[in-house]
């Protein structure tokens, strides 16, 4: 198969990381490389807020002192947002797309295929299905897919939208944008 | 008394500043977590990035100009962290059940999760240093020429290994 050459590919491949259109005169094994190449650029990430957080251990006091102001400023920005949210989650909307994309409603009995974490306890799929028979009835639990310690998935539950968008929160951060202190 | 103020003097010198600090961890974090990305996996890490700043800054007095950049002393740590965790790790992970992927749909994080599950399958089909330079390049952001002095290779070895790699994740992914 014909190939460009070792130096032409990389040469490509620093403009692709560029954001380069993808050439369309290529080999089609070079491009389809080039391709995954892109996806892998395009993969990098910013580091999550909880890494932002534990920034503040770096800083000085002085630093810190200056930045006073920038951290309350998005304190009040991130509740607001938070505040928004379970404004919009009250409609129902989120929680019920949430129960419909776990192929749930109201009227079909429904057993979880993976243990359960409630209220800070692990639940076995049976033993959880008897606790919802006996106590939750009458909750529309939403539940979040997950994986336990040893990456064995487990879905976690919770009686209101607001519970599961704040165990959002606290186990996966929010997302960089809304904090920008270090901009400043 | 002259000694202990040249000691000062020299202390002074070879640790680096907090500000320096600063100015390194925003400079390198990005990089550093998306190469941890690599390496190690998605899930981990926030925790392995704040764990290796969190070792830098604790280490920084260890820090000497004369021999290297601050950026150089920085990705040492990196790279010893990280090859400390494989020697801890646990093995890994999991085909989630057909139902509970379906609901995994519902988060964009857990498909952020898979996504990486996949190129981290793709990134095991090679050898070890050929991981290295994929995650160097594209977790790091490294260019070749920076990666060849890392790893004590050429630049043209870089550039002809790089593109078998990713010629190998590519024919894996596609056939998966």
């Amino acid at each position: 198969m014909n190939q460009v050459s070792d130096q032409e590919f990389n040469e490509w491949l620093d403009a692709i990381e560029k954001k380069a259109d993808m050439p369309s005169s290529l080999p089609e094994g070079d491009a389809a490389d080039l391709k995954l190449a892109q996806r892998l650029f395009d993969l990098r990430l910013d580091p999550p807020q909880a890494i932002f957080h534990n920034r503040r251990v770096f800083q000085s006091p002085l630093l810190g002192r200056r930045r006073q102001w920038v951290g309350r400023l998005v304190a009040a920005a991130t509740l607001g947002i938070l505040l928004l949210a379970i404004a919009i989650s009250s409609s129902g909307t989120v929680r019920a797309q949430i129960l419909r994309s776990l192929g749930l409603n109201d009227d079909v009995p429904w057993v979880s295929p993976v243990p359960v974490m409630f209220e800070g306890k692990r639940y076995e799929p049976e033993a959880f299905d008897r606790l919802v028979q006996e106590r939750l009835q009458e909750v529309d639990l939403v539940l979040v897919p997950d994986e336990d310690e040893n990456g064995q998935p487990i879905l976690y539950a919770f009686r209101t939208p607001e519970e599961a968008r704040l165990f959002l929160e606290q186990t996966r951060g929010v997302p960089p944008n809304i904090d920008g202190s270090d901009e400043n | 008394m002259v000694l202990s103020s040249l000691r000062a003097l020299f202390a002074r010198q070879s640790r680096l500043d907090e500000e320096e600090f600063i100015i390194l961890y925003r400079e390198q974090e990005r990089s550093v977590y998306n190469y941890v990305c690599y390496r190690l996996g998605y899930e981990d890490a926030d925790d392995v990035t704040s764990e290796i700043f969190s070792k830098a800054w604790a280490k920084r007095a260890s820090y000497d100009p004369n021999k290297g950049t601050s950026k150089t002393w920085l990705w040492m740590i990196v790279r010893h962290v990280v090859i400390d965790r494989f020697r801890k790790r646990r093995p890994i992970v999991v085909q989630l059940s057909e139902k509970v992927a379906a609901a995994n749909r519902v988060s964009v994080e857990v498909e952020r999760r898979e996504e990486w599950r996949n190129i981290r399958d793709a990134l095991a089909q090679l050898q070890p240093l050929d991981q290295d330079i994929i995650s160097l390049r594209f977790g790091a952001g490294k260019t070749n020429r920076s990666i060849a002095t890392t790893l004590g290779l050429t630049e043209a070895n870089v550039a002809q290994r790089l593109r078998r790699a990713l010629r190998t994740m590519r024919v894996y992914l596609d056939e998966k």
